[in-house]
């Protein structure tokens, strides 16, 4: 019944990557999209107008590829994910600190440790105060995110995700030293 | 078959887009309305082997060698609704599924063999008392043939396979 897949597909190729404990990143070159993704991706930009998009879609690389591969390829298993986070020495931004420039977001589905997504604070914000007045104190990431191995990257308030917010739990990680309390 | 167009569809598609990791998309899967639709349709007898194997057959329309085949989400939803379909065809679709390592489709495969190892795993914890299987069941999962006249009748004691699901 898939014969016709493995007769027909390309092999999967990646390129030479590792942890800082050099710990090989299992990873694969991804193809550009087919029009279905390209129909899907248009329809998500039409949906979440906030989004500024920074790059029209591609292939090659997914959203780990864009963060911890330098946009040259893409990383898919969550246990490559995990080994990278410790290896590279990323901790979770504590309580008492906020995200800055440069942290990561990582998205889990809600409930569980499985990651959604990852993408990188980019910009920190601050939320206008609701009479439109200057800025309420409150600062908000902006994070530049790609959402598949064929999407473009666009820039997006870090609640602006193309999931229910029920539906994931969002967790900012850092490779800074911890602040003092 | 309806049900089986509707995990080959955009707006299936789009509900599953963005995410990144083979264990998230199982686990959304396990869960979409989507999926739940086809492993009762399985249960009851309504969805045979051979729809499958054509609505399989049918998503490859759109395959092309070096661009993304965006329909292996419905190859990966197919995969999580059998993965607790105690039929042979299952273990057949998951294992041929997860064997394939094309760049084309990175995630179907990967799903494919979660469902898998959690299929094994399931069944590795599970003494041959408590498995309790229908009392009958369909010719079409052994032959490819057609849809039963009647539906399977409901077993009367919960196979461990159902509880899993």
């Amino acid at each position: 019944m898939l014969e016709l897949l493995k007769l027909a597909g390309t092999r999967e190729q990646g390129i030479g990557l590792e942890t800082r404990r050099r710990r090989s990143i299992p990873n694969v070159q991804a193809p550009e999209s087919d029009q279905a993704g390209m129909r899907v991706f248009a329809r998500l930009l039409t949906k979440h107008p906030g989004w500024v998009l920074r790059k029209p879609p591609c292939g090659v690389y997914n959203c780990f590829g864009h963060v911890w591969a330098s946009r040259r390829t893409a990383i898919y298993e969550q246990a490559t994910v995990e080994v990278i986070l410790s290896d590279d020495g990323y901790r979770p931004v504590a309580a008492h600190e906020a995200p800055r420039c440069g942290d990561l977001a990582i998205y889990r589905w809600a409930g569980s440790d499985s990651i959604l997504h990852a993408g990188v604070v980019s910009e920190i914000r601050g939320l206008a105060a609701a009479d439109g007045g200057p800025a309420s104190g409150v600062a908000l990431a902006w994070v530049l995110s790609k959402w598949n191995d064929t999407t473009g990257e666009v820039l997006h308030h870090c609640r602006d995700v193309p999931w229910p917010d029920s539906d994931f739990e969002l967790r900012f990680w850092t490779d800074r030293p911890e602040a003092a309390t | 078959m309806r049900l089986l167009t509707d995990v080959f569809a955009d707006e299936f598609l789009e509900s599953t887009f963005a995410i990144a990791t083979p264990e998230a998309l199982r686990e959304v899967l396990r869960v979409a309305k989507e999926v739940r639709a086809l492993r009762r349709a399985l249960e009851e007898g309504v969805l045979t082997e051979r729809e499958i194997r054509d609505g399989v057959a049918a998503s490859f329309g759109d395959f092309r060698p070096n661009a993304r085949f965006s329909a292996e989400v419905g190859l990966a939803a197919l995969a999580v609704a059998l993965e607790t379909f105690p039929a042979p065809f299952s273990e057949g679709f998951l294992a041929d599924l997860a064997a394939i390592r094309a760049r084309e489709m990175p995630m179907a495969p990967r799903v494919a063999a979660l469902a898998l190892r959690h299929r094994h795993a399931l069944l590795a914890g599970t003494t041959f008392s408590e498995m309790v299987f229908p009392p009958a069941r369909p010719a079409s999962w052994d032959s490819g043939g057609e849809r039963l006249a009647q539906p399977v009748p409901a077993p009367t004691q919960i196979d461990v396979f159902r509880v899993a699901a």
